[in-house]
Order: C-alpha cells, then sequence, then structure tokens
C-alpha cells in the first residue's frame, strides 16, 4: 500500500471508532436530560435511579469519545497537510469554532454536571446537562460544516490556489451540512433508541415480576421494574423519532447530490450500503410503529411470557444494528466523494503529506491498534455496567460510601462523611 | 482581531492546558507511590474536577492552530511527527485508565490500569515537553523539555493534591504553576515570528474572533465554576468518580 492509502486507511478506521461513540452521545443526551429533569421536577426515586444509570453509561461512553476524537483532530495536520494548505481558512474555520467554544462548553458542563453533583442546586444541575446536550448538537453541526464543504463547496473563492471564506451564511447554510446533520441526528437517536430499547428488555427478562413464566401485571411491580418499563417506552420512541428523521432527511439529500457520480468509483461499497441504509430505515419505522403500538395500556409488558421472552430477547441482540448502519452510511458519503477531498476542487492524493508509507503505517498500527483495544476494552465495561442495572452506581454517589466499598481508613471516611463502623458503634455503647 | 490576538490565545490555552492538565498528568504519574487502592482513589478525587475542564484547553490550543495558524500546523505536524503520534496515543489511553479504571472492582483489572494510568501520564507530559523542544528545533531542546516537564508536572501535581487535602500553604501551588507554565510561555515568545507567518488572512481572522469574542463569556463562566470546585478542601461534597 502507498503513503495515500495507508493514510486514508487511518483516517477512516480512526473516524469509524469515533463515530460509533458519538452516535450513542448524541442519541442518549436528550433522554438524560430528560430524566435528570423529570427527577428534579418530582424527586421521584425511579427517575434519580434512571438518570444515574442512564447517565454513567452515557459517561463512559463519551469518556473514549473524546480521546477517540483527539486522535482524529490530529489526522488532518499529520496526513493532510495539503488540505490545510488549500482550503485551511474555510475548513478550519469550523472547526476552530467546534474546539474553541462547543466541545470546550460541552466537555467542562459535562464536568460540572459530574462533579457538582452534591453542590448544586438540583434545577441548575439538570439545567447543566441541557447545555450539555445543546453544545454537544451545536460541537457536531460545526464538524458536518466542515465535512459538508469538503462533499458541496460553497461561500469561497480561489486566490492563488488559497480558498477563502466569502460568504459564511452559505457555508454554514450548505444542504450537505445542514439536511446531512439533520441526517446524522435521526440515526444518533436511532442508535439511542436501539440502546435503551435493548437493555432494557434484557433487564426486564432478569427481572422476577417481568421475567419468567409469569405475566406481568399491568403497574410495575417495583421501582426497579418502573425503571426498565420507562426506559423501553424512551427508547422506542426516541428510536421511532429518529428513524423518521433519518427517512426524511435521507431523501431530501437526494435533492442536492449526484448519486451517479457517488457510485461511480466505489460500486459495489456504495451502492450495497445505500441499500442496506435504506432498507434497515424502513424496517426501524415498521418496527418501531408496531412497538410504539403496544405500548398503549402496557401491552408490550403483558404479552404471554413465550412471546414476550422472544422479543425481548430479540430486541437484546439487535443493539449494535443502527451502528453498523451508521458506519454505512459514512462509507456512503466519504467514499462518494473520491477521487476528490474537496469535490472538483482538490484531488485527495494531492494533500497527503510526504512521510513515507513506513512512518504511515507505523501510525497506523500505533493509534488504530491503541484506538481499537480502548473502544473494545470500553464496550466491555459498557456491557458490564448495563448488566449490573441501577445497582452499585457510581455517579451520584456519596464519595463516603463509594470509599467505603474501596476499603478506606477511618481518616478518609470521616473525611468525606461516612461513619467508620467503629466511630458508629461508639454512642450506642455508651447508650 | 489580528493575528497576535490569536498568538496571546494560542499562548494563553497552551498555558492553561499546562497548569492543569499538568495537575491531572503529575498525579497520574505519582499514582503507583500511594500504597493502597482507597489512597489512589483519594488523590483521583483531588483532582477528579480538573481533567474534563483542563484537557479541553490544548483541543482548543490544536483548533486555534488549525483555525488560525493552518501553516504553522502542517510545518508543527511533519517536524514532530513521531512526537505527536506519542503525545495523542499516551493522552487517549491516560483519558481510558482514568475513566475505565474504577469501573470494576476487581483488584487485577484496577492495578492493570493504574500502571497504564502512570505510564501513559508520564509519557504525556514527556511528549508536551518534547513538542515544545521541536518549536525549538534540536533534538537536544526537545529531550531536555520532555524530562523538565515531567519532572515539573510532577511536583506540580503534587501540590494540587496536597492543597486539596489541607496539608500545605498556598505558597507551593504557586511556585509550581509559575514552574509548569514557563517553558510554555518561553518557548512561544522564541517561535512567535514564525507563527505570524503561518497566519490565515486577517478577514478570516477577524470572522472567527467575533464568534469567539462572543462565547467568551460563558467559556469564563464554566471555567471559574470548574475551578470553584477544586479552589475547596477535599470532602463529603466532593464526587469519588475516577
Ligand atoms: C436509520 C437509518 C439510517 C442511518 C442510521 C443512516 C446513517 C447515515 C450516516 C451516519 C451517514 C453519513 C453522514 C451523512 O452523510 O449524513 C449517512 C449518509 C447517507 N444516507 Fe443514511 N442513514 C439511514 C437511513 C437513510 C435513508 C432512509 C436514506 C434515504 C435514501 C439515506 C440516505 C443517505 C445518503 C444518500 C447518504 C450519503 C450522503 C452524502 O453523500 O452526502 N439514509 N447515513
Amino acid at each position: 500500500m502507498s503513503a495515500v492509502d495507508l493514510a486514508r486507511l487511518q483516517f477512516a478506521l480512526l473516524a469509524a471508532t469515533h463515530f460509533l461513540f458519538v452516535l450513542l452521545t448524541l442519541g442518549l443526551g436528550p433522554v438524560v436530560a430528560v430524566l435528570g429533569t423529570r427527577w428534579a421536577v418530582t424527586g421521584r426515586e425511579v427517575f434519580e435511579r434512571a438518570t444515574r444509570f442512564w447517565g454513567q453509561l452515557y459517561l463512559v461512553n463519551y469518556a473514549l469519545g473524546i480521546a477517540a476524537g483527539i486522535v482524529l483532530e490530529l489526522q488532518f495536520g499529520m496526513h493532510f497537510p495539503g488540505l490545510l494548505d488549500v482550503a485551511g481558512e474555510v475548513f478550519g474555520a469550523p472547526l476552530a469554532v467546534e474546539t474553541m467554544v462547543a466541545f470546550f462548553l460541552e466537555s467542562t458542563l459535562l464536568g460540572l454536571w459530574v462533579f457538582g453533583w452534591h453542590q448544586l442546586p438540583r434545577w441548575l444541575h439538570a439545567t447543566l446537562f441541557w447545555l450539555v446536550v445543546l453544545t454537544g448538537y451545536a460541537s457536531a453541526f460545526t464538524v458536518m460544516v466542515a465535512n459538508g464543504f469538503l462533499k458541496n463547496p460553497v461561500g469561497y473563492e480561489l486566490v492563488d490556489g488559497v480558498a477563502h471564506i466569502t460568504d459564511t451564511a452559505a457555508l454554514i447554510l450548505n444542504p450537505a451540512a445542514l439536511v446531512s446533520s439533520l441526517h446524522v441526528l435521526g440515526a444518533c437517536l436511532v442508535a439511542g433508541g436501539f440502546v435503551l430499547v435493548g437493555v432494557s428488555a434484557s433487564r426486564l427478562r432478569l427481572h422476577p415480576a417481568t421475567g419468567g413464566r409469569q405475566r406481568a401485571g399491568r403497574q410495575p411491580a417495583d421501582v426497579d421494574e418502573d425503571l426498565w418499563r420507562r426506559s423501553m417506552r424512551a427508547g422506542i420512541a426516541t428510536g421511532l423519532v429518529g428513524a423518521l428523521l433519518a427517512t426524511g432527511a435521507g431523501y431530501a439529500q437526494f435533492t442536492y447530490l449526484d448519486m451517479d457520480d457517488a457510485v461511480a468509483v466505489y460500486p459495489g461499497v456504495v451502492g450495497t450500503s445505500l441499500a442496506v441504509m435504506m432498507g434497515f430505515a424502513n424496517l426501524v419505522v415498521l418496527g418501531g410503529w408496531v412497538l410504539a403500538l403496544l405500548l398503549i395500556r402496557g401491552a408490550l409488558f403483558r404479552l404471554r411470557p413465550r412471546v414476550r421472552n422472544g422479543l425481548f430477547r430479540t430486541l437484546a441482540v439487535l443493539l449494535p444494528a443502527p451502528f453498523v448502519v451508521g458506519i454505512l452510511g459514512w462509507l456512503v458519503r466519504e467514499l462518494g466523494r473520491q477521487p476528490w477531498v474537496v469535490v472538483g476542487v482538490l484531488r485527495t492524493e494531492d494533500v497527503v503529506s510526504d512521510q513515507p508509507a513506513s512512518a504511515v503505517l507505523t501510525s497506523l498500527v500505533v493509534l488504530v491498534g491503541l484506538m481499537v483495544t480502548l473502544a473494545v476494552l470500553d464496550w466491555w465495561v459498557l456491557r458490564r455496567l448495563a448488566a449490573r442495572g441501577a445497582e452499585g452506581l457510581v455517579l451520584g454517589a456519596p464519595p463516603g460510601q463509594v470509599l467505603h466499598d474501596d476499603g478506606a481508613g477511618p481518616e478518609d471516611l470521616l473525611r468525606f462523611g461516612a461513619a467508620p463502623e467503629g466511630l458508629r458503634a461508639a454512642p450506642e455503647v455508651v447508650r | 482581531m489580528t493575528a497576535a490576538v490569536w498568538g496571546v490565545l494560542l499562548t494563553v490555552l497552551l498555558a492553561g492546558w499546562a497548569l492543569l492538565d499538568g495537575a491531572v498528568q503529575g498525579t497520574g504519574a505519582a499514582l503507583g507511590s500511594a500504597p493502597t487502592g482507597a489512597e489512589r482513589r483519594v488523590r483521583l478525587a483531588a483532582v477528579g474536577p480538573l481533567l474534563l475542564a483542563g484537557e479541553v484547553w490544548l483541543v482548543a490550543a490544536a483548533g486555534v492552530l488549525v483555525g488560525a495558524f493552518p501553516h504553522a500546523e502542517s510545518a508543527l505536524a511533519a517536524a514532530g511527527y513521531p512526537v505527536l503520534v506519542a503525545l495523542v496515543a499516551s493522552w487517549a489511553a491516560r483519558d481510558a485508565g482514568l475513566w475505565l479504571r474504577s469501573r470494576r472492582a476487581s483488584a487485577v483489572w484496577r492495578s492493570a490500569w493504574d500502571r497504564v494510568i502512570v505510564v501513559a501520564s508520564t509519557v504525556l507530559s514527556a511528549a508536551f515537553g518534547a513538542l515544545l523542544g521541536v518549536v525549538w528545533g534540536s533534538v537536544w531542546a526537545a529531550a531536555g523539555l520532555a524530562v523538565t516537564f515531567v519532572l515539573l508536572v510532577r511536583l506540580h501535581g503534587a501540590a494540587v493534591v496536597a492543597r486539596r487535602l489541607g496539608t500545605t500553604a498556598r505558597a507551593p501551588l504557586w511556585l509550581t504553576s509559575v514552574a509548569v507554565l514557563s517553558p510554555v510561555l518561553v518557548t512561544v515568545v522564541a517561535a512567535w515570528p514564525a507563527l505570524m507567518h503561518g497566519a490565515v488572512s486577517v478577514s478570516a481572522l477577524a470572522a472567527l474572533g467575533g464568534i469567539v469574542l462572543a462565547a467568551l463569556p460563558a467559556l469564563v463562566v464554566v471555567q471559574v465554576a470548574a475551578w470553584w470546585l477544586v479552589a475547596r478542601p477535599l470532602g463529603r461534597r466532593d464526587v469519588v468518580f475516577f
């Protein structure tokens, strides 16, 4: 393989890894925000548990997502310097806004949400997460503005071979940024929906009241069952809204895309991926409506045990599907752009750095190997956390309790407000 | 905003990262010196709120490089290629270590991640120091600054943790803060002419500047709130997550 191919492969693999995390961050975010708000308003335990459970999954997913994003950000300078030299001003501007404003706010706000848990008033705490979602979406949009420019370059002029912005509004309102952002948002909500539904289905199957051979009651038997039923409902709604959005915006993309050009260079991969994506969306819309209808009077939870167990198992198994389809979507977009990096302006082969192939291969092995290893470990942890349910959550737990579970000494426990065993026993002895 | 103002912004972002994330790196690199698991966790809790609020500064600095000084960015990437690979790889590994270590109770799991955190934090500070050295254009500068930065963040991390545990006064923290900032400041001053040469057009700088200035109040408010979380002694209202 040449240095060009290796650089492209490296970027594609890192971008795909990064995007798998993004799908869940953006898809789960609004649901955590709603749950947190309902907890702040009602003070009910089921919403507290739900916020902490889904919030913890959100965090562990987010953490690796930004690590992968950071690795990706440096790929431009390392391997595609020609892109920065020619289009740096146009392509770099939205990325600069992303890193300096949107991501900066998103990450700091999320840190406040996690670490201000025991200090901030509940309403402010709930508001913080809405701001996390908002800035997260803004962050995704700015990236789509940069990416949209590559697909459909508008609002610029070339002077002495360097692109300058002439029309900021055109750059932002570019359909390749705006419509595609809605399409990606739909894809993310579908992914969030599948995770909510899949995890809730597994939890319900193991629950004494809904699992096994019994028929479940109309009302949830306890807080735990209430939590998973609510999560299931939230997941069905999120997934259905997402699928409708992805479909609407998906077809709207054909108004400005030339699909003949898109399938020209890689007809097999692009054509097949597109077909799979469209078929999948139809199935999700259909399945989403069926599940939504089954929510009427809680019928979904009261199906005959055999039917219910089979259905819930299927829903759990389907969890990875939207993630696979999301990657196929990116293959359509990115491969469909070739041989151009900026359509009609700049060819991919002309922007690659003159690092020798051996150096690019080394960085590919190091960075991709590392990121894939970390990603797999992260997904494994997410799976284990999901399987543990709402027991032993660390997010939002009193610090003394967490350290107590870690076997901290009396001095540390006192500092964090937990009475060490011996001290707690003392007054009783006196009495 | 002119290229010079952008240069100052870049300097502030790099210095801010050294100060905030430096504390996390130093604490991570010294994690092995805490004898018990609970003590390690207390130390991580002391710097916990600085992780998300700190690493965004270097991401933003990279954004300023791409947006305002793309030519400087591609030149730096060409000269410092292996150092950059080490920097992003160790950064990712350090973050994964911090987020994942306490997610399972197994002692093997935790001690394996603790090792990752120690090594990755050390490599991260070394790589940043070396990258500053690349700007100076000599291998010796790279090696020297790598070692210097590793040592300085160790002291800085220890000072932050001690301060939060209430075992020192404020003075050592001031000292280590100035110490971790200084290599960054000196390097930017030396590289200033080359940096200005790599800037994009004046109109682009102005447009970008407008957006950043508009967002500045919000950026400052959330950052100050994050510092407020670590400005007090560690206690019952803190969160132990890492
Ligand atoms: C739930 C189902 C779907 C998912 C998860 C999904 C996901 C994605 C993603 C992540 C992308 C890359 C980003 C982008 O260009 O927006 C993409 C691209 C694309 N999708 Fe979908 N999609 C789905 C359904 C559909 C449907 C129903 C259509 C309708 C025709 C469609 C048509 C396209 C096209 C044409 C592109 C390439 C856009 C370009 O080259 O600029 N997708 N999809």
